[in-house]
């Protein structure tokens, strides 16, 4: 059984364009929601490219003489070099999966994939306004601009929406990879895949979001569970009967999922739908950050 | 008594229910079909968990009984009383007069059984119709006399019994069975015909126990209707005109008299469109009265003897007073002004009724005329005046005394003198005599013993006022005033009016006054035995005119004559009267009421049908607890063979949308089906919306998709209807509510959206879309938007309407041309119901939520949107301010900025 539903190129337009639709919404909830998150800038608390000054120090040979604060050194005997804080920028790499079971939602709040294109896109613009750099894997650029949401939401348009596992390509060392799911996913497939990523030893997180129907279960009688296309996949005469296994199963998946992230060193953050994502973005965000330092 | 199948062997499919209650009970609830992304991954289907749930009891009954319902149906299951099967020879004798007809299916059905029963006994069997009594009754095969009852149709005539009678006892049959199916009227000697075919066999006597109703005069006023029997059964009486549209509907009440009198109280106009009166829902002949000309407008001549400066000022002329009475209820016609005669030229017209106001000193030609028309039933109604005063002639009821007198003026004792009250037996008996009403001057009549019998009016003292005589046929009225205000003040009250309408009832109708044209009226149509009018009979014979008529068989009813004079001949006449048939006393049996049988199939079938409802209800409602279902199942079971008629207000109340939208400028589009259309209205009217809220101080709220067949329309100002080849046509009931809405002054934009197909004539798919969908409306002339069209200065300066394209015409109502070449805004007194483009305006302002386009325009670029835009909102200034940017006083600023 194929784990991505097959799903036509008409469709799959239409699901992209339905999405495209509702990105400059999606782009307003994410700004509304990195607003509320104040996430500073971090120096590296000695010398090197930056903004902000860091100190004065005496010219010795092979400096450059673009360096020279030549007004401080008019005031001395010496020549004055003056130093800015190294302020290096993280390229932070996102990937939010847009498969067909993102598209689901038990109630009224934003599907899956509502969700995890909001956090993403939130959790970019935080992180450049931190002085950090973003980007889209497979997308190949990273940007700094403080429009990265409205880039991002482009290189989103650009890509293919029904791609379940980000790109197969490994991210730089220095680099994070920000990767939001569900993740209902064989693991090996995961693991696979973040073998490839984290190769040469990127660090990240893995973002799951998850519905409250999914931690639930709240079905009974006679149910027939379907695709996203509600064609017909299982039938169960009485689907109460099923709740320990499937909650078993459930709690499984996500337990091997920890274990698989953290031997590659990542985070697991897991965000439920219909939850305030302001808090969780803070959250997280505090994760980056240490995971940045 | 006993329960037949008519077929029973359907019966044995009742070894399947068995069979279907297992496979019901195995045959879950239908699943609830969901969308969950684990289950892919977590669940697995178990046997265990396959196992189904097994159907609730009461879903397995409600199934049972469907079925159980549908094969009893199936099987034909009738409740009748079972007749004794006779022997010898049947003879069937039918009654197709029209007293039969409403109740004709039940009779053949009873004369079927009977011929089949005697067929299936190997009996022979004779058909005797009584509208065919002189046929030979021949004795033969059950099929010829099927044959020929199939063919029978009940006719709207009764016939006399004794031929056929004659013709039964000649074909001398052996003594055996006779099936009478009686009319139910005595007419024609009906118990003697009872009593012989009695004597010629067991007789059977079908009798039907409902009333026979007929109508039987209609005098224009009143309507008499006859019953056969008292009936608590409430009749209508139907009053159609020519057209067949519903004037009045009167309730008819027979249980307290058999003969019912019933007055119309139309308006006389109305009264006049009388065609056709009818008992709603008794399909006969005699319950149908057919009108002719006859009943309707008289034809009247007046000529008012005043010089023709005195004819040119209406309220000094009395043919002025004269018309203004007589004009709702006659046909007037006037003297030609150069007719050298005018009398005689009136009389060439035929009229039915001549009103001479003072018009006295007749040529001799003239008097031999008018003495001639008097004599052949003519009715002359003369007024006094100076002229009669002067001189009588022989056309006068009365003769007069020369002079006149006068009454209350300078060198007269007396006063005015008022009316005195009608006396019973005249012609006005029962008019109000308004106080106010007198007479200042009159005519007086040499008093002679003969006078009394002759007056109709007197005044309080006594004179005459109004007199009149027959004379040869006709009759010749005088009032003894003026028909002005000369004389009295009659003429100026409604007294007169109501004098003048019962004057002329006198006078003969149309159709005798034209009589000596035509002699004879070929038949036009005829009555059915049902009452339905259809073509003429083969059977039926031109009418002599003038002649007495009554229906017969060849004159059968119907109307005859041609369209100009129709003549009426109708089933039962004045002196008709409906007398049931009285067999009481005679050995026979009688069938028919009582034999009726009850079938219950109907009502199987909609028992069967109730249920499947319920159960396709509770497939769809599967969340819905077992109990409130059993309940409902219960609930609705009571409910179902009661269906309550239809909400036919729903259109007119108005919902909260409604309130919403009277509240606030709304702009409006119809939904046309096609979701991408709709979505583009929706969005390119929001645009225009926030567009219009920026730039003017027009802010609407939401734009509302609407269905032109229920919502209310006349809230909204603007309505945009885009055309979709996917939609499907507006119904004609959404047509006329789309008719209204641009009566009431609505502006519609109908955008073809077809600019780039269309062909170099301008038509296109579209096109013939939207002609037919505005097929019966009534749309203005439309002319392509004149660039000084008030709609293009209303808000911006404007060249045309661009939407996605720019090469489409836009039409508008033609404007009446312009008179002043300065003026730089034109428009008509309203706004232009009605503005057709083709340049898809919608989807030029649509834009997301953040002002980003939505479509790709062509050519292209920024100021097309922007033209677009603003031409939307020129639009929707156009239909809130209409002309009023056409305004003189906006001319200099109009100017000024044409001018930069």
């Amino acid at each position: 059984m194929s784990l991505i539903p097959v799903h036509s190129a008409g469709a799959l337009a239409q699901e992209a364009s339905a999405l495209a639709s509702r990105l400059p919404l999606l782009t307003l909830q994410a700004q509304r929601v990195a607003m509320s998150v104040a996430y500073g800038l971090h120096g590296r608390r000695k010398a090197g490219p930056g903004d902000q000054f860091w100190q004065f120090r005496q010219y010795v040979a092979g400096d450059s003489a673009s360096q020279i604060d030549w007004r401080r050194s008019a005031r001395s005997e010496h020549v004055i070099l003056r130093e800015r804080e190294w302020q290096s920028a993280q390229t932070v790499w996102f990937w939010s999966d847009s498969a067909a079971s993102m598209r689901f939602s038990s109630g009224k709040h934003e599907s899956k994939a509502d969700s995890a294109v909001i956090l993403g896109l939130a959790l970019a613009d935080i992180l450049v306004r931190g002085g950090e750099r973003a980007g889209l894997m497979g997308g190949g650029k990273t940007s700094a601009s403080r429009d990265i949401i409205r880039i991002l939401c482009e290189e989103m348009m650009r890509t293919d929406v029904d791609l379940k596992l980000p790109p197969a390509r490994p991210l730089q060392r220095n680099a994070h990879g920000v990767w939001i799911s569900d993740f209902l996913t064989p693991l090996p497939l995961i693991e696979a895949r973040l073998n490839v990523l984290a190769s040469q030893g990127a660090k990240g997180v893995l973002l799951r979001i998850f519905d409250a129907q999914e931690e639930s279960y709240p079905f009974s009688g006679h149910v027939e569970f379907a695709d996203a296309s509600l064609r017909s996949r299982l039938k169960l005469g009485r689907a109460e009967l099923s709740r320990s296994a499937y909650l078993d199963a459930y709690g499984a998946h996500m337990a091997g999922l920890q274990q698989l992230a953290a031997r590659f060193g990542w985070h697991v953050s897991a965000h439920r739908t219909d939850l305030s994502k302001a808090s969780f973005l803070l959250g997280l965000a505090t994760v980056l950050a240490h995971g940045a330092a | 008594m006993g329960l037949t199948f008519a077929a029973p062997l359907v019966l044995a499919a009742f070894v399947v229910l068995p069979a279907l209650y297992y496979l019901l009970r195995v045959m879950p609830p239908p699943a609830r079909r969901l969308f969950f992304p684990p289950s892919d991954l977590f669940l697995t289907a178990d046997a265990e968990h396959k196992t189904p749930v097994h159907t609730p009891w009461w879903i397995l009954l409600l199934r049972l009984l469907l079925l159980a319902s549908v094969i009893l149906a199936m099987a034909g299951p009738v409740w009748q009383k079972l007749s004794a099967s006779g022997s010898g020879p049947l003879l069937v004798v039918m009654d197709d007069s029209w007293a039969a007809a409403p109740r004709w299916e039940l009779r053949l059905e009873a004369a079927r059984r009977s011929i089949n029963d005697a067929e299936r006994a190997g009996r022979i069997v004779a058909l005797s119709l009584a509208s065919d009594a002189q046929r030979e009754v021949v004795f033969g095969d059950a099929a010829s006399a099927l044959a020929r009852l199939d063919a029978a149709k009940p006719q709207a005539l009764t016939f006399d019994r004794v031929p056929q009678l004659e013709a039964i006892k000649k074909a001398n049959p052996a003594k055996g069975d006779v099936l009478w199916l009686s009319d139910g009227l005595e007419t024609g000697k009906g118990r003697d015909f009872a009593s012989e075919l009695a004597g010629l066999g067991t007789l059977q006597v079908f009798l039907d126990d409902k009333p026979i109703y007929g109508i039987t005069d209609f005098d224009g006023t009143n309507v008499a209707v006859l019953s056969s029997k008292p009936s608590t059964a409430r009749q209508s009486l139907r009053v159609l005109d020519a057209k067949s549209r519903l004037l009045a509907t009167y309730p008819v009440d027979f249980s307290s008299s058999l003969s019912q009198k019933i007055t119309l109280d139309l308006p006389l106009e109305l009264r006049n469109e009388i065609a056709r009166l009818e008992l709603a829902g008794v399909a006969s002949a005699a319950a149908v009265y057919l009108t002719d000309d006859s009943k309707r407008r008289v034809r009247v001549g007046v000529f008012a003897d005043v010089s023709s400066d005195v004819s040119q000022q209406n309220l000094l002329n009395p043919a002025f007073y004269l018309m203004r009475a007589l004009s709702p209820f006659a046909e007037i016609i006037e003297p030609k002004a150069d007719a050298p005669l005018p009398i005689v030229d009136l009389l060439k017209r035929e009229p039915g009724v001549i009103v001479l106001a003072d018009a006295a000193g007749f040529a001799p030609d003239v008097l031999d005329a008018l003495t001639q028309f008097v004599e052949k039933g003519g009715l002359l109604v003369r007024f006094a005046g100076p002229h009669l005063a002067k001189q009588d002639d022989a056309l006068l009821p009365a003769k007069l005394r020369g002079g006149g007198r006068s009454l209350g003026g300078a060198l007269s004792w007396d006063q005015p003198k008022a009316l005195a009250p009608f006396e019973e037996g005249s012609l006005f008996a029962g008019l109000a005599v308004p106080k106010d009403v007198s007479v200042n001057s009159q005519v007086l009549a040499e008093p002679d013993e003969a006078l009394n019998a002759k007056v109709w009016a007197r005044l309080s003292d006594g004179t005459p006022l109004v007199t009149a005589d027959k004379r040869g046929k006709g009759s010749i009225v005088l009032f003894h005033v003026t028909a002005d205000a000369a004389w009295s003040n009659l003429a100026l009250s409604g007294l007169f009016v109501e004098m003048m309408q019962r004057v002329i009832t006198l006078g003969p109708r149309l159709a005798g006054a034209k009589a000596a044209n035509q002699k004879l009226a070929p038949p036009l149509a005829s009555l059915s035995g049902f009452g339905v009018l259809g073509g003429a009979l083969a059977t039926a014979e031109p009418l002599e005119r003038g002649v007495a008529l009554q229906a017969s068989i060849k004159h059968p009813p119907g109307l005859y004559g041609d369209a100009e004079r129709v003549i009426a001949l109708n089933t039962l006449d004045a002196k008709s009267e409906l007398k049931p048939l009285d067999i009481s006393g005679l050995e026979l049996t009688l069938v028919g009421a009582a034999q009726r049988s009850w079938d219950f199939r109907p009502w199987l079938l909609m028992l069967a049908f109730a249920l499947f409802l319920i159960d396709t209800a509770i497939m769809v409602l599967p969340n819905l607890l077992r109990g409130v279902a059993a309940a409902l199942v219960l609930g609705a079971a009571l409910v179902l063979p009661h269906p309550q008629p239809a909400r036919a207000a729903e259109a007119t109340t108005l919902g909260a949308k409604d309130i919403e939208a009277s509240l606030n400028v709304h702009l409006a589009y119809f939904i046309t089906g096609d979701k991408d259309v709709d979505e583009t209205s929706r969005l390119g009217l929001q645009n225009l919306s926030n567009a219009l809220a920026r730039r003017t101080s027009v802010s609407p709220g939401d734009p509302v998709g609407l269905d032109p067949a229920r919502d209310v329309l006349d809230l909204y100002p603007m309505i945009y209807w885009p055309v979709s080849l996917k939609a499907a046509q507006p119904s004609k009931e959404a047509v006329a509510r789309i008719g209204a809405f641009m009566k009431q002054g609505g502006t519609l934009i109908v955008d073809t959206r077809d600019a780039q197909v269309q062909r170099p004539d301008g038509s296109s798919p579209e096109q013939a879309w939207l002609q037919t969908a505005l097929k019966g409306l009534s749309i203005p002339p439309l002319e392509p938007l004149p660039r000084d069209h008030v709609i293009t200065k209303t808000f911006y300066l404007l060249d045309g309407f661009y939407g996605r394209t720019v090469t489409g015409t836009t039409f508008v109502e033609a404007l009446p041309p312009s008179e002043d070449e300065l003026r730089p805004a034109r428009a008509g007194d309203s706004v232009s119901p009605i503005v057709i483009t083709s340049n898809d305006l919608a989807a030029g302002w649509a834009a997301d939520d953040s002002g980003r386009a939505l479509f790709p325009l062509t050519p292209g670029g920024p100021r097309q949107r922007e033209l677009s835009l603003r031409g939307g909102v020129n639009l929707v200034m156009y239909t809130l301010t209409g002309n009023y940017k056409s305004d003189q006083v906006h001319v200099p600023a109009l100017m000024d900025r044409l001018r930069h």
